[in-house]
C-alpha cells in the first residue's frame, strides 16, 4: 500500500497557527493547485482525531463518500450523513496492515501528528507538499523530531499565478 | 534604498543546521554553484550573527586568518558579547541592531546579505527591515536543528518572486516581503 500527504503549510513551516487557525490559508482553499486529481487517485484516508474534529466542524463534509479512517483511542463523534467513518487504533506499522489486507492500495494520510508519526515509521512514500507565501511566526509544524535523517526525493515543483509552489518529493527507502 | 535579502540554504523541514551547528547534509553540485558569482556580485555588505561567525570559521579554518572580512564585503557581526573584532575587515554591532541596519540601507551601495543566523534575521524580521528572502530548499528532513525562522512571533506576507528546481533536488524560491 502507498501513503501519500498532500498538504499546505506557510514558508516557515507550519500547518496552522497555535489555536488550530487556518485563516492564513487563501480563501477556498486558493486557485487549484491539484488537490480533485489527487484525491481522487488515494482509495481511502487516514487522519488524526484532532483532524477528525476540525473536518466535522466544517459547514461540508469534504471528503465525500471517500472511507475515512480516524485514528482514535475512544469513541468518535457522530460523522454527518453520506460520510463514511471508521475509527481505527494502532500504531502506524497496524493500520497500514490493516488497510492493506482490505484491499486499500493509496491512501492519504493527514493531520500533523498522524503524518509525523507515519513518517517516523517510514510509512510514507510521497510528500506534496503546498507552500503558502506566508510567515505566521508561530504555530503548529508540520515535521516534528525524527530518529533519523529522512532522505527525500524530488520528483517536481510547480508553482501558481497566487504564489503557491508545491513541491511532490519520494521518501528515499 | 538597499536591499537586506535573508538568503541561505535549509532543510525541508526548515532548519539551516544540525543542533551543534553541523552542516554536512548540504548538497550543493555545480548547477547551484554556478549562480553563486551572480548572488555574490549583488551584495557588497554581509550582516551575520555571532554564532553563525562562529561556526562558520569554526568549520573554516582558513578563514579565521582573514584580515579582508567576511568574503571580502563589509561584514557586521551582532554580537553583545564580542569585545573587539577578531580582524580589521569585521566590525561588530553590540547594540541597537535594527537602527543600524536602518541607516546602512539608507547609505549607498550594492544589496545587503543577512547571512543569518535565524535569530538575528527574525529580529530584522519584527523590525521589518528584511526585503526579500532567499531559501534553497533540500531534500532532506533533519528532524532538529538550528531553526530557520525562530520566534518571528507576527505574520509577514509574502510575495514570490522567483521559483526554480535544480537537478539535484534543490528548491529555490525568492519571495518579496510585503511590508
Amino acid at each position: 500500500m502507498k501513503a501519500s500527504v498532500f498538504i499546505a503549510t506557510s514558508l516557515d513551516g507550519f500547518i496552522a497557527r497555535v489555536n488550530g487557525a487556518i485563516d492564513w490559508l487563501p480563501p477556498g482553499g486558493g486557485e487549484p493547485h491539484g488537490y480533485d486529481e489527487f484525491i481522487a487517485s488515494v482509495d481511502a484516508l487516514v487522519i488524526g482525531r484532532k483532524t477528525f474534529e476540525t473536518v466535522l466542524a466544517f459547514d461540508t463534509w469534504p471528503y465525500g463518500a471517500k472511507p475515512v479512517f480516524a485514528l482514535s483511542t475512544h469513541t468518535l463523534a457522530p460523522a454527518p450523513p453520506g460520510a463514511v467513518v471508521e475509527r481505527l487504533s494502532g500504531d502506524p506499522a497496524e493500520i497500514v496492515s490493516q488497510l492493506s489486507a482490505r484491499g486499500i492500495r493509496h491512501v492519504y494520510v493527514d493531520g500533523g501528528i498522524t503524518i509525523q508519526r507515519f513518517l517516523q515509521a517510514g510509512l510514507i512514500q510521497r510528500l506534496i507538499i503546498t507552500r503558502v507565501p506566508v510567515l505566521i511566526g508561530e504555530g503548529i509544524p508540520l515535521f516534528g523530531a525524527t530518529h533519523r535523517d529522512i532522505e527525500l526525493k524530488h520528483i517536481a515543483t510547480r508553482h501558481y499565478a497566487s504564489g503557491l509552489v508545491q513541491s511532490e518529493y519520494a521518501v528515499a527507502v | 534604498m538597499r536591499k537586506v535579502v535573508y538568503s541561505l540554504t535549509n532543510s525541508l523541514d526548515n532548519f539551516i543546521a544540525r543542533t551543534d551547528g553541523g552542516y554536512d547534509w548540504i548538497l550543493m553540485g555545480d548547477e547551484v554553484m554556478s549562480e553563486f558569482p551572480k548572488i555574490y556580485a549583488s551584495f557588497d555588505t554581509i550582516l551575520i550573527g555571532r554564532k553563525t561567525y562562529d561556526q562558520t570559521l569554526l568549520q573554516s579554518p582558513e578563514t579565521g586568518q582573514e584580515t579582508a572580512g567576511f568574503m571580502e564585503m563589509k561584514t557586521y557581526v551582532f554580537s553583545r558579547t564580542m569585545k573587539g573584532s577578531p580582524n580589521a575587515g569585521v566590525k561588530i554591532i553590540s547594540d541597537n541592531a535594527g537602527e543600524f541596519v536602518r541607516s546602512l540601507k539608507n547609505e549607498s551601495g550594492k544589496d545587503i546579505w543577512l547571512f543569518g543566523g535565524g535569530i538575528l534575521a527574525s529580529s530584522l524580521l519584527r523590525e521589518r527591515l528584511v526585503d526579500e528572502i532567499g531559501v534553497a530548499i533540500q531534500p532532506i528532513l533533519l528532524g532538529s536543528g538550528i531553526p530557520l525562522f525562530p520566534d518571528i512571533g507576527l505574520q509577514v506576507d509574502l510575495q514570490l518572486l522567483e521559483c526554480k528546481a535544480y537537478k539535484n533536488g534543490i528548491v529555490g524560491l525568492k519571495y518579496l516581503v510585503k511590508h
